[in-house]
């Protein structure tokens, strides 16, 4: 027998013996459980990722902001009133040191923004806006990003327009402590249990600010260097070591939902 | 473009006479899969409607490349396996072609290819199932079933050189006499 007259055969044979008998008024009464349904889902329709993230800035972006404005221009109060306004007495020697320090504390006051989101679930926000906890995580880390990066690019303007400081200098020691930071915060916060996010992250941006405390009072050579392609190279494994992370996780978290 | 995709932008653009229209499309289609699939009639009507449900509530995840059949089926397959989980948790979920003696029209005919099917095992059944039954691609099959397009081919294969032997072998006497 050949193989066409098999496949024929069951053809013939399955829509004999697998038709459905009279189909009941199931028909009718799904079109109208349907257009029910169609009309709440367009309702309730989902919004894109980005919407998502405008809408968040309304709720928790502008706080966020807010604190780290706050935040520099105390650094920047203190530092005023310590020096007598004599900022030039500053910017000779200590002008590295004082821009990791900025990327330290800039990064800071965005850490209970993010141990928020991990620590309550936002079970609620996630029901209403139909996106995952990571999804809320990584909303908060772009509105945090990029407030940080807006500052950060005023205070480099700021420097190196105002006081003709080396730009190289300049983004080497605010972007990249800003930038490894970052991607440690965001390693912590996925990976260690929500109840020592928050000190574990404190006492990371500490050590961090001690460490380069440390290094200007004695080895003051690692101030002397500029940005180069390895940095940019450093940077941008950073970034993608965070997306990596955010992916997975949630992957893992639509996992979960699934079992 | 195929009825299917002008059915689907219409949707898209808020016309609910094409959602009644692809419910129309594919209800016989998938009320005969659900009766494969779960334990009486009644629940396969329930899975229908809560296929049909679903499919409407997640439209907007779907992003249409030709392949609403497939995702439909694969909806109904997922709505049947939680069903008959809910009822029977212990119990296992019923091999394909069992459902032949309820719900079906009986066919005068002789239904030897039947009993030869009956005879595959439970993954070349549910292909064989799909493929003749329901005319899907194998590419349809694959997504349903969450299998390489290879798998599906050659246990299609294997699955037609069985029936092929068997009835070499005079498969027809030999499963009268089971």
């Amino acid at each position: 027998m050949k193989k066409s007259e098999i496949e024929s055969g069951l053809r013939k044979c399955f829509s004999e013996n697998t038709v459905p008998d009279a189909v009941r008024g199931g028909r009718e009464n799904l079109i109208l459980a349907a257009r029910q349904a169609y009309r709440t889902a367009v309702r309730e329709k989902r919004i894109s990722f980005w919407q998502f993230v405008l809408y968040q800035i309304k709720f928790t972006g502008r706080s966020i902001w807010g604190t780290q404005i706050a935040v520099l221009a105390a650094i920047y109060l203190t530092l005023y009133i310590t020096v007598n306004g004599d900022f030039a007495y500053l910017w000779n020697r200590r002008l590295p040191v004082l821009l990791c320090f900025s990327s330290v504390f800039l990064l800071l006051p965005a850490l209970p923004a993010i141990v928020r989101s991990l620590r309550y679930g936002m079970a609620e926000l996630e029901q209403a806006s139909r996106f995952s906890s990571i999804h809320l995580l990584t909303a908060r880390l772009v509105i945090i990003s990029a407030g940080d990066i807006l500052m950060l690019a005023v205070l480099t303007a700021g420097i190196v327009l105002g006081m003709g400081q080396s730009l190289g200098a300049v983004v080497l020691y605010l972007l990249v402590p800003f930038f490894l930071l970052g991607s440690i915060y965001i390693t912590i916060a996925l990976h260690v249990d929500v109840q020592h996010v928050l000190k574990i992250c404190l006492a990371v941006g500490m050590g961090a600010a001690l460490l380069f405390w440390l290094l200007f009072q004695y080895h003051y050579g690692f101030y002397e260097h500029s940005f180069q392609t390895g940095w940019a190279a450093v940077c941008a494994a950073a970034v993608i070591c965070d997306i990596i992370q955010l992916r997975r996780a949630e992957r893992k978290g639509a996992a979960e939902v699934l079992l | 473009m195929t009825r299917e995709d002008k059915l689907i932008e219409k949707l898209e653009n808020g016309d609910m006479s094409a959602l009644d229209e692809l419910i129309s499309l594919y209800y016989t289609d998938i009320l005969r899969y659900c009766i494969c699939h779960t334990a009486d009639r009644q629940t396969a009507e329930d899975a229908v409607q809560e296929t049909f449900l679903k499919t409407v509530r997640y439209l907007d995840r779907y992003i249409h490349k030709g392949k609403f059949r497939a995702f439909l089926y694969q909806v109904a397959a997922n709505t049947c396996v939680d069903m008959w989980r809910k009822k029977h948790q212990e119990e296992q979920i019923p091999d394909t072609l069992e459902c032949l003696e309820r719900g079906f029209q009986r066919a005068e005919t002789e239904t030897d290819f039947m009993l030869l099917v009956r005879e595959l095992p439970a993954e070349q059944r549910e292909i064989i199932y799909l493929r003749f039954a329901h005319d899907l691609t194998l590419r349809e099959i694959g997504q349903i079933l969450n299998q390489p397009l290879r798998t599906v081919q050659s246990r299609l294969r294997a699955a037609l050189k069985t029936i092929k032997k068997d009835l070499e072998r005079g498969g027809i006497s030999s499963y009268e006499e089971i």
